[in-house]
């Protein structure tokens, strides 16, 4: 019996031994480059292989370390020991075999170094070469890690000397005379017909007059924000109506002129004039798609069923009306402001819903204009105006088409009339594609475009200033209290 | 019949040791844990669009590049693949070349079969495309191609008939 159990001891040592060995040698050692030296010369870490292998390099932070990783390859089978000093930048050189055919090098550094690494011709050999602080162009931040962005001057700010309204029947113009030339920039505000002249690198002159006198029906308010730092200087001019706000520039001197012009077709009745309504998509372009527990729905049938109630309304107004579709057909894209510039069109108003690659991600309701065309902005703020207040959902303004890309939509880039493309709402947020299916929501949309171009037409009916009436032109911090907060953003 | 017995339970210890001892030695134990943090040096970065209170947020994210690699194609193949890519399902990047500060992307047809709608959607493509572009300073302006042909647009929004810088304008 003893006999027995002295076999079988050895038995299961032989059958363990024998299983290490067979499964050691089925491993692919054999083919694979070895790791087989790290030797320091100067600051230059050179990694010897025993095969052709490729190197990688990157790095990583906390703690701040330069990662080799040698593949294919495995550790050999003794101990490598590192030959050389290792420089002082360096506080660890680490190995080991990350994964099945990748050797992993790690310098463990002690401060922010640069790093080059260059391969020898064999593909056997890799050189690092550590050497200084990284260079100014190094050192440039990623957006990722801004903290570490190098403080570089800022230009000194222009100061603002002088501010005078010239008048005329249709336009007024404030002329702002500069110590230096520098840009300014023009952004619709979502409430009413309010501009901001965001003037980022200007400061007013000490003897600066606190107030100016202003007459012109035009013109309801202008709010003087002075930034004595010059970084963040504004004026808010918020009209009586929609106005074409425009700058100019003058070549020699250092004068921006905000030119507040009646716009383009802003004459007369509604009634005469030629709009061409675009519903978006049709035909085999679905556009955006609507999903959820409530149905599929298409963008290109929102846009088309807004579209006739739009239609239906100017046609009630006596307008002249030209559809770029009235069913589920197929237009092309450049198509459509063809129609309206052959046509002569005084208008061209494009319909359509929104969506993100997310759904649920965003919510309200846009127009767009293009670039910075002063009436197609003019257009886009009458519009959003009257839209904003019946949608019910988030107003996320008139906004240029060109904000950060220089091109912008077909359908306004061509289109030789004041122009714009409304976006209702988010036919992929479950809340705004509710509203989108509800033919009630879709008539007061409708009626809140035709209220908008009428108003961009003959004005809105509430908001004449009586001739002879002045309006003065103040520090922001000077307003009264039963005027409507009209909010100067923080961030210009 | 005992002996058999004993010899068929030696035999199965022998077997079950023999395949206890292959594995044993066969596992290949993670010798360095992975490591983790924030690739301070990345080569390139690669931008895609995130979502917050109903606004959108650009998030930066570093790509390393190897050596021998194309950092221009390397930024361009992860931008379609990252998560939260704006990119159409499936667009793979077939061709990309800069000359004269114009860089050519060459795109499969799934940028445009596999749209899904929204101008907003197309802006971000659009934006995510100018903005990983814009860190190459060999690169002024980018003209889309899908399947080798020039492209009006992707989804009926953008006017892409001509190159469009990609920096953001000036004014």
């Amino acid at each position: 019996m003893v006999g027995w159990r002295w076999m079988m001891g050895v038995m299961v040592a032989i059958g363990v031994m024998a299983g290490r060995l067979c499964a050691q040698s089925a491993e692919p050692t054999a083919a694979m480059p070895v790791l087989q030296a790290l030797r320091w010369e100067e600051s230059v870490l050179h990694i010897v292989t025993s095969g052709k292998v490729t190197f990688y390099t990157f790095t990583l932070r906390e703690p701040l370390r330069v990662v080799i990783d040698i593949s294919p390859c495995t550790l050999p089978k003794e101990v490598i020991r590192p030959e050389g000093d290792t420089p002082t930048a360096v506080e660890r050189l680490r190995w080991a075999q990350f994964k099945e055919g990748v050797v992993r090098v790690v310098l463990d550094l002690r401060e922010n170094t640069q790093y080059a690494l260059s391969t020898a011709a064999s593909g056997s050999e890799a050189m690092l070469a550590l050497g200084g602080a990284p260079a100014e162009e190094e050192k440039k931040p990623l957006p990722a890690t801004p903290a570490t962005r190098p403080a570089t001057p800022p230009p000194p700010p222009a100061e603002l000397v002088q501010m005078e309204w010239e008048h005329g029947k249709d336009s007024a113009r404030l002329r702002l005379k500069l110590s230096r030339k520098v840009p300014v920039r023009l952004r619709p505000l979502k409430e009413g017909y309010s501009t901001l002249l965001e003037m980022p690198q200007v400061k007013p002159s000490t003897d600066l007059p606190a107030d100016w006198k202003v007459n012109h029906p035009l013109i309801e308010e202008v709010q003087f924000s002075p930034d004595e730092k010059g970084v963040r200087s504004a004026l808010l001019i918020r009209t009586s109506r929609a106005a074409a706000l425009s700058v100019e520039y003058d070549r020699q001197q250092p004068v921006i002129t905000l030119a507040v012009n009646r716009p383009r077709n802003a004459h007369g009745k509604l009634s005469e004039k030629h709009i061409v309504i675009d519903p978006g998509h049709g035909g085999k372009s679905l556009g955006a798609v609507g999903r959820g527990a409530d149905g599929v729905v298409y963008e290109k049938d929102i846009n088309l069923a807004i579209a006739l109630r739009v239609k239906a309304l100017l046609l009630k107004e006596k307008a002249t009306v030209t559809m770029t579709r009235e069913d589920d057909s197929t237009v092309e894209l450049y198509d459509r402001p063809k129609l309206a510039n052959e046509k002569g069109a005084d208008f061209f108003i494009s319909i359509h819903c929104d969506s993100t690659p997310k759904p649920n991600s965003a919510s309200g309701t846009t127009t767009y204009y293009h670039a910075s065309d002063p009436d197609g902005r003019a257009l886009a703020q009458a519009i959003q105006k009257h839209l904003a207040a019946v949608t019910g959902l988030p107003n996320r303004g008139a906004q240029t088409d060109t904000a950060i890309y220089q091109s912008g939509f077909a359908v306004l880039r061509r289109s030789e009339m004041p122009a714009v493309l409304i976006e209702v709402a988010y036919i992929n947020n479950e809340k705004d594609r509710a509203k989108l299916k509800d033919p009630k929501f879709q008539q007061k949309v409708a009626e809140a475009i035709v209220a908008g171009l009428k108003a961009y037409i003959e004005g809105e009916r509430e908001e004449q200033v009586a001739e002879g009436q002045e309006v003065h032109i103040r520090p922001a911090s000077d307003k009264k209290e039963s005027e409507p907060p009209v909010q100067i953003p923080e961030q210009l | 019949m005992r002996t058999l017995r004993w010899i068929l339970v030696v035999v199965l210890l022998s077997v079950l040791a023999f395949g206890g001892g292959y594995w044993y030695a066969s596992r290949r134990p993670e010798l360095a844990p992975r490591p983790t943090g924030v690739i301070a040096k990345p080569s390139v970065v690669v931008y895609v669009p995130r979502f917050a209170d109903n606004r959108t947020e650009w998030e930066a994210k570093p790509v390393p590049v190897g050596e021998g690699e194309d950092p221009l194609r390397i930024a361009l193949e992860h931008l379609l693949i990252t998560r939260d890519t704006p990119f159409p399902q499936g667009t793979r990047l077939l061709r990309v070349s800069v000359k004269d500060g114009l860089a050519e992307v060459d795109f499969s047809r799934e940028l445009i079969d596999n749209f899904p709608g929204g101008s907003t959607t197309e802006a971000m493509i659009v934006e995510s495309l100018c903005k990983t572009l814009a860190q190459f300073s060999d690169v002024e302006k980018v003209r889309i191609l899908v399947e080798g042909n020039r492209i009006d647009t992707i989804g009926e929004h953008i006017d892409l008939s001509q190159p469009v810088a990609v920096r953001p304008n000036a004014s």
